[in-house]
């Protein structure tokens, strides 16, 4: 069963959601944003943030999240019974041509007889819907994230929690033994969600975040992602935005009002996907109309036909980050922008020749713009926020405890 | 032999730097005798590419055989493993002595070379692959390959191989050979799992050469001279994987530090980081910064032990044997360190066990002389470790020039032509020089073969044999024929081609010496010729005096053995009392005389093993894979409890014929006959307990 507010008044009771952090995981960055998500699910969810007690700069960033922390142990040892442990794990599996596994990796790969378990040392605990751990990579994780991460994943299975990792360093590699053990995936690189998705051995569900959530999650990510934290969620909020509705940042000019109006003129035709965010300056006055006054009674046919609208100051470029892409009707400092961050831009611009540059996409078409629209929109639609792949990973597993 | 070699192309899987010493000498003695050689390296975290340039050898990475094309087949591999370590990581944490990011790029890795050394050998074609074991994957896929391309493959010995005997398993499973240092490794190999007849001692293959090197030069007086050693007493002390704590070491530390006339060389194991070097060093500098010289890669330990007079070793380690044969003083620490290694220099009485602060008295006492142990003790260490201490190299190169020839070998005709039968069977039976045993035996034939059939006994005896012996041929009379060979040692196979020549029996039946019939045995193989025709090649099961089997039919075990199905059980065992085709049946084995003229008869070379080489000569001349069978109702029984004389040179042969053409068989018969593990353990128990019972 999902939660619901009323029923979730005392937070002890609240489902919680184990959230994994370690050293060499955290950005301060990625607190602040944590910090916004857990204050946002707080009638939903508790984000329980684990770190072990020796990432102790993990602990010392992560303070505003009001983290645990655990011990972790090493316990080795080598025998002949270990080997014996293995090799009946690996089985009489072989290559198709007959090549037995075990013998071919058991004996030197795998260690023979020794053993190297990292233990948890956690207090008990219930109610969890399942843990969240950072996916490490061949090319770039410490042993120590490592081992913790499998330690966690192993006793993730042994509890029968779902385990969900999520992509901090691009998964589009050869390498897919992680990914395939866990039980769903969060990336934020399309690359990698479109790789994972199609490989046949990854069988757990496969989510990309919307980019004002999944750029928290990259070592690059820049001040100006920072600053817009939340902003998305507000403007949900305030204007009720649906899951499927896109949303097109729209770098008005009003030295431009003819060819904006024939902009929108154009998208009315996939209006009721569209929620517009206008970017409007308090100085772009034209006689006694306002720049917000111009938009309003030029497309006064075609505004209210869109999902919704809403205006933004264009000295706060950094809200473009709540939207899927950026439409202007010339190059101009936003699509700058919005180039420069990763951000999708199409230019509608009848006075240049159509052409693609990395996201920056220059048309001439009223076709050739729906067309970039429509893709939008279907990718718009395959993005999904944590809260609801929370609550959809609490669906699954309220149904097979069932 | 130089016009042997020439085109003969020998490759050699490499890995570790420090390893390389045990194989390049051979191949440099092959390149020097005319054969084309090549290295390969495989796919590691440490890189083998650096140990192949390091040496200045001619080498290709494994990768280089995997081309565009591959790569489908290369995925499924990888998903494939990945399949099951997926499966086997989430079952149980039993497996992650790896990380997983680390065990995945070795799984990818590992499916790549799976399809670059398949692309290596048949791009290659090579006449003979080395590697110094088959352990890690490189050296058992480069041995999976080979063996499916019947290449031979012949592995060494990595080092004194001193830990426990199941980090031994599969050490000579692909291998068509595994050449040893000495006996000690082969009965310790063999005593677990491996097949001791492809085991051959032939010695260590780089101590020789490095004992002439090191004494031929100058190389002790350079160091002395680099590190300023003046007339000082130069000690080495020699770490393995474990670096001690300095505590440890202290009071050897500060005797040295004292000391005027001693320098200590401390050398560190290859493997070991050079950043965990740095630390020990710095713990240990700040209270002894005198006269101790660290080494890790920087010099030879060749040269080390050859300059020094004392070499002591904080664990058991191959250098330990190399400073014996070197003839130094050897000095195991007691460190009390934690390591699982059952090997021991003080037990083998040639190294004295001694802590560091009795050590240091001895030195300070000027008692080196006696720490040295006695000469009997090293002489009967050194024939146990090392089965030749000055020719290994050339051991092995004669070894692999008889593998290439026997993997092609072809038998010549026997040159003479059939006469027309007079009997219906001739049984032929070579004189194993026991007279109780040939009396037995020729009394259950007489006894079980009907008067009324038309038969004839055939006694083949070697050119000499005891008074008893003669003695009870000369009593022999009725249809019994004896033939005096002028062959001096025991030639099985010959023996037998001359009876056979003698023969005048439509069908002749071999008998192994001790093996004799019960029952109604002829008519038994007559229902089978009229079964299954008279081409088949016939055998039946042979139980011993316990009424166990002794043979049912030859299997191939999991090492790629002929092994004999249902060893050990009841004779009577259901599964094992049925008649049906095999690969190969031994001890006895009827043949129609035509066929066997056909096939050129028994082949020398094969020694022992003749009956075996006969049914596999059988299927390839048939293209079939099996002609031999088995008859449930043929019975036989052995009257000895003697094995099989072993001769290298025999396994040499048989191994390097047909290891491309024995696949595991074993597992096979019992899953189609729906035998368990677990029945055969227990019906094997049960006979154990029944035998000892009496």
């Amino acid at each position: 069963m999902e939660p619901t507010p009323a029923e979730q008044s005392d937070e002890s009771q609240l489902p919680q959601i184990y959230w994994v952090l370690m050293d060499n995981q955290v950005t301060p960055f990625m607190i602040d944003f944590l910090t916004i998500l857990k204050d946002r699910l707080r009638n939903f969810y508790r984000l329980n943030f684990q770190i072990p007690a020796l990432c102790t700069q993990a602990l010392e960033m992560a303070k505003p999240l009001g983290p645990s922390a655990f011990q972790v142990s090493s316990y080795t040892q080598n025998s002949m019974n270990v080997f014996l442990e293995k090799r009946e794990l690996i089985g009489e599996n072989e290559f198709k041509d007959g090549l037995s596994i075990w013998r071919t990796l058991l004996i030197d790969d795998f260690g023979l007889g020794n053993l190297h378990e990292t233990r948890l040392h956690l207090e008990q605990d219930h109610n969890i819907v399942c843990f969240m751990l950072q996916i490490p990579t061949p090319l770039g994780s410490t042993e120590m994230e490592e081992r913790i991460f499998y330690a966690w994943v192993y006793l993730a299975n042994q509890l029968r929690i779902p385990v969900i990792g999520y992509e901090l360093l691009p998964l589009e590699t050869r390498w897919t033994l992680v990914p395939s053990m866990l039980d769903g995936i969060i990336t934020v690189n399309r690359e990698s969600y479109d790789y994972l998705r199609h490989l046949p051995d990854v069988k757990a569900p496969v989510w990309l975040l919307p980019d004002y959530e999944g750029r928290f999650f990259s070592p690059t990510t820049t001040h100006f992602w920072s600053n817009a934290k939340g902003g998305a969620y507000s403007l949900q909020n305030l204007y009720n935005l649906q899951p499927d509705t896109t949303v097109l940042y729209i770098p008005h000019n009003v030295a431009m009002s003819y060819e904006y109006k024939k902009l929108l003129r154009h998208l009315r035709h996939r209006a009721k996907n569209l929620h517009l965010m206008f970017s409007i300056g308090k100085d772009q006055v034209r006689g006694s109309f306002s720049q917000e006054e111009t938009v309003e009674l030029l497309s006064k046919e075609e505004l209210p036909q869109f999902a919704s609208y809403s205006f933004h100051d264009l000295n706060a470029p950094y809200e473009m980050t709540a939207a899927d892409a950026v439409v202007a009707c010339a190059h101009c400092y936003a699509t700058l922008i919005a180039a420069g961050n990763r951000l999708p831009a199409i230019i509608l611009d009848e006075g240049v020749p159509p052409n693609t540059r990395g996201n920056k996409v220059t048309v001439n078409s009223r076709e050739a713009l729906l067309s970039c629209v429509d893709e939008l929109i279907a990718q718009h639609k395959q993005k999904t926020e944590f809260a609801r792949i929370f609550l959809e990973i609490h669906r699954k597993k309220s149904k097979r405890s069932q | 032999m130089k016009r042997f070699w020439k085109n003969k192309k020998v490759v050699a899987s490499i890995a570790l730097m420090h390893h390389t010493r045990f194989i390049i000498p051979i191949m440099e003695k092959l390149a020097e005798m005319g054969a084309r050689i090549q290295y390969i390296v495989g796919q590691a975290e440490r890189s083998q590419e650096i140990t192949a340039v390091n040496c200045d050898i001619p080498y290709n990475h494994v990768f280089d055989y995997v081309k565009a094309g591959d790569r489908p087949e290369v995925r499924e591999h990888y998903r494939r493993l990945k399949q099951v370590f997926e499966k086997a990581f989430l079952k149980s944490n039993r497996l992650g002595v790896q990380m997983l990011t680390v065990a995945d790029k070795t799984l990818y890795a590992t499916a790549t070379e799976y399809v670059g050394y398949k692309n290596f050998i048949d791009t290659e074609k090579p006449d003979l692959c080395l590697a110094l074991h088959e352990t890690n994957r490189w050296g058992k896929m480069l041995g999976f390959w080979a063996k499916k391309r019947s290449t031979p493959f012949i592995t060494l010995q990595e080092g004194l191989g001193y830990n426990e005997d199941f980090g031994y398993i599969g050490h000579a499973q692909f291998s068509t050979l595994n050449l040893v240092w000495g006996e000690r490794i082969r009965n310790k190999l063999a005593g677990f799992e491996a097949p001791k007849d492809r085991i051959i001692p032939v010695g260590n293959t780089h101590i020789a050469q490095e004992i002439k090197h090191q004494r031929g030069s100058d190389l002790d007086e350079k160091l002395r001279k680099k590190y300023n050693c003046g007339k000082k007493s130069l000690i080495l002390l020699i770490f393995s994987a474990t670096i001690p704590s300095p505590e440890k070491m202290a009071a050897l530390f500060q005797y040295v530090n004292q000391s005027r006339n001693t320098l200590l060389f401390i050398k560190f194991h290859p493997a070991t980081p050079e950043r965990k070097i740095t630390e020990w060093q710095e713990g240990v500098s700040q209270s002894h910064p005198e006269n101790i010289v660290y080494i890790h890669e920087q010099e030879s330990v060749y040269t080390l032990i050859h300059a020094c007079s004392l070499i002591a070793l904080s664990e058991p380690s191959t250098t330990g044997i190399e400073a014996v044969a070197f003839g130094k003083t050897l000095v195991q620490l007691d460190l009390q360190l934690s390591y699982e290694a059952p090997y021991s220099y003080v037990e083998n009485k040639v190294a004295k066990l001694l802590s560091p602060e009795v050590l240091a008295d001895y030195l300070k006492n000027g008692r080196l002389k006696e720490l040295e142990s006695k000469p009997a003790d090293i002489a009967a260490f050194m024939t146990n470790e090392l089965s030749s201490t000055a020719n290994a190299v050339g051991t092995v190169v004669d070894i692999s020039r008889q593998t290439i020839s026997a993997n092609r070998f072809s038998p010549e005709p026997l040159g003479w032509e059939p006469g027309s039968p007079f009997y219906n069977w001739s049984i032929i039976i070579c004189v194993k020089d026991d007279a109780e045993l040939l009396l037995k035996q020729l009394e259950l034939v007489a006894c079980h073969s009907d008067e009324t059939d038309s038969w004839e006994v055939i006694l083949v005896k070697p050119d000499s044999v005891s008074r008893d012996t003669r003695a009870v041929l000369d009593s022999l009379s009725g249809n019994v024929r004896i033939i005096n060979s002028d062959l001096r040692q025991w030639d099985m196979p010959g023996l037998m081609n001359l009876g056979a020549r003698q023969a005048t029996g439509k069908t002749l039946i071999f008998l192994s010496p001790g093996i004799a019939p019960t029952g109604d045995w002829l008519p038994a193989i007559r229902n089978g010729i009229d079964r299954f025709g008279s081409s088949s090649i016939f055998g039946g099961i042979v139980k011993n005096q316990f009424n166990n089997i002794v043979h049912a039919g030859m299997v191939v075990d999991t090492n790629f053995s002929p092994v004999p199905a249902y060893r050990h059980l009841d004779e009577f065992f259901p599964a094992a009392n049925q008649t049906r085709r095999f690969q190969m049946v031994d001890l006895a084995l009827a043949i129609d005389r035509n066929r066997f003229l056909h096939l050129s008869g028994f082949s020398s070379r094969a020694g022992n093993y003749c009956l075996l080489d006969l049914c596999l000569h059988a299927a390839l001349t048939e293209n079939s894979s099996h002609q031999a069978v088995l008859l449930s109702d043929l019975r036989l029984l052995k009257l000895d409890n003697n094995d099989t004389e072993y001769d290298p040179a025999h396994a040499i042969h048989f191994h390097s014929r047909w290891s491309g053409h024995l696949w595991d068989s074993e597992k096979k018969l019992y899953r189609t006959d729906g035998v368990s593990d677990l029945q055969l353990d227990a019906a094997r128990m049960s006979r154990a307990i029944a035998t000892a019972a009496g």
